[in-house]
């Protein structure tokens, strides 16, 4: 089985810097993509039992060669329903 | 070859010369794995168990989407299931973490040394006692601790179990696992456990790297975990 490509998902807050130092197996950029939405949504219901929201933040994916390939914010990865 | 399983055994009942040597001769072999290999597969009939002799292992589930979650960390001289002498088949695997080494002790062995010695049936239900002692404080670390107080919780817990094989040095141990390894046993994604391990190294002053974990204030993580061993039953005594 051939080696997965290896995606760095680096989580950038209002507190702070958090770089992925290990890196992350993951197939293709899609599936970094996904991961990226799930890490989020694990962050943020943290965030919520604590009872604070800060969607002041994002993941940054970087993939083996160092480029760029996807930014998501925090608020992306929830979808909100105003409270009427 | 299985001192550390003796030395575990040892820490909370006196084991006799005899008894001794009926462990030693139950084992029948021993084999090399290395990481990330399955020793044992869910519901695969068992005939023999393992103690692990060097290495971390581990209880694992797996969920249809991929994720997995670590149910226990075994380190060397733990048996790692036992309980599938009287279970028959587990309805979990059990993995490698690291290179490991484990001992097979045969099913009809054991039933023979329980039988010869009932004091070793007694210290071997003692063991599947704590092992569900174990499962029971994660059980509260997953459903109740906050990320923060479950990691400081299992630096605390590994650090008392590794310290009775004798593992613990300057103020520390090797923990071969990866960032990704940690979140599946703390039941969250490795971004997170990124995330927290940055907290608690500003907190309580504990650094987890290249495979290490570093404790420079122990109260502090025991504060952060709300750490009481009780539930490791350390105490030595007649079972």
């Amino acid at each position: 089985m051939a080696p997965m490509p290896l995606f760095r998902l680096h989580l950038y807050t209002s507190t702070g810097f958090v770089p992925d130092d290990e890196g992350h197996d993951l197939a293709d950029a899609e599936a970094a993509h996904r991961q990226a939405i799930r890490s989020i949504r694990d962050l943020l219901s943290e965030e919520v039992k604590n009872g604070r929201i800060d969607f002041n933040g994002r993941v940054v994916i970087v993939d083996a060669r160092g480029d760029t390939v996807g930014v998501i914010s925090f608020s992306e990865a929830v979808r909100e329903v105003p409270a009427r | 070859m299985i001192d550390k399983h003796i030395l575990k055994l040892r820490a909370r009942d006196d084991i006799g010369a005899e008894e001794e040597t009926a462990i030693r001769g139950a084992v029948k072999d021993v084999v090399r794995l290395p990481a990330d290999s399955v020793v044992v597969r869910a519901f695969e009939p068992m005939d023999y168990s393992t103690i692990l002799v060097s290495g971390l292992a581990c209880r694992q589930k797996d969920l249809r989407d991929g994720r997995r979650q670590i149910t226990e960390l075994h380190v060397a001289g733990d048996f790692t299931d036992l309980h599938s002498f009287t279970l028959k088949y587990l309805e979990h695997d059990i993995a490698t973490l690291s290179d490991c080494r484990f001992a097979i002790v045969p099913h009809d062995r054991l039933r023979e040394i329980t039988e010869r010695f009932p004091h070793l049936a007694r210290v071997y239900w003692f063991a599947t006692n704590l092992d569900a002692a174990i499962h029971r404080e994660w059980s509260v670390s997953l459903g109740r601790r906050s990320a923060l107080a479950r990691m400081a919780h299992l630096f605390c817990e590994l650090y008392v179990r590794l310290d009775l094989v004798e593992l613990t040095h300057d103020g520390g141990y090797d923990l071969p696992l990866t960032q990704a390894e940690l979140a599946d046993t703390l039941g969250m994604t490795a971004v997170h456990a990124n995330r927290t391990l940055q907290e608690l190294r500003s907190l309580a002053h504990v650094e987890f790297a290249r495979g290490r974990v570093s404790i420079s204030d122990f109260d502090a993580l025991k504060r952060v975990a709300e750490f009481n061993p009780a539930y490791l039953y350390l105490d030595r005594r007649a079972r």
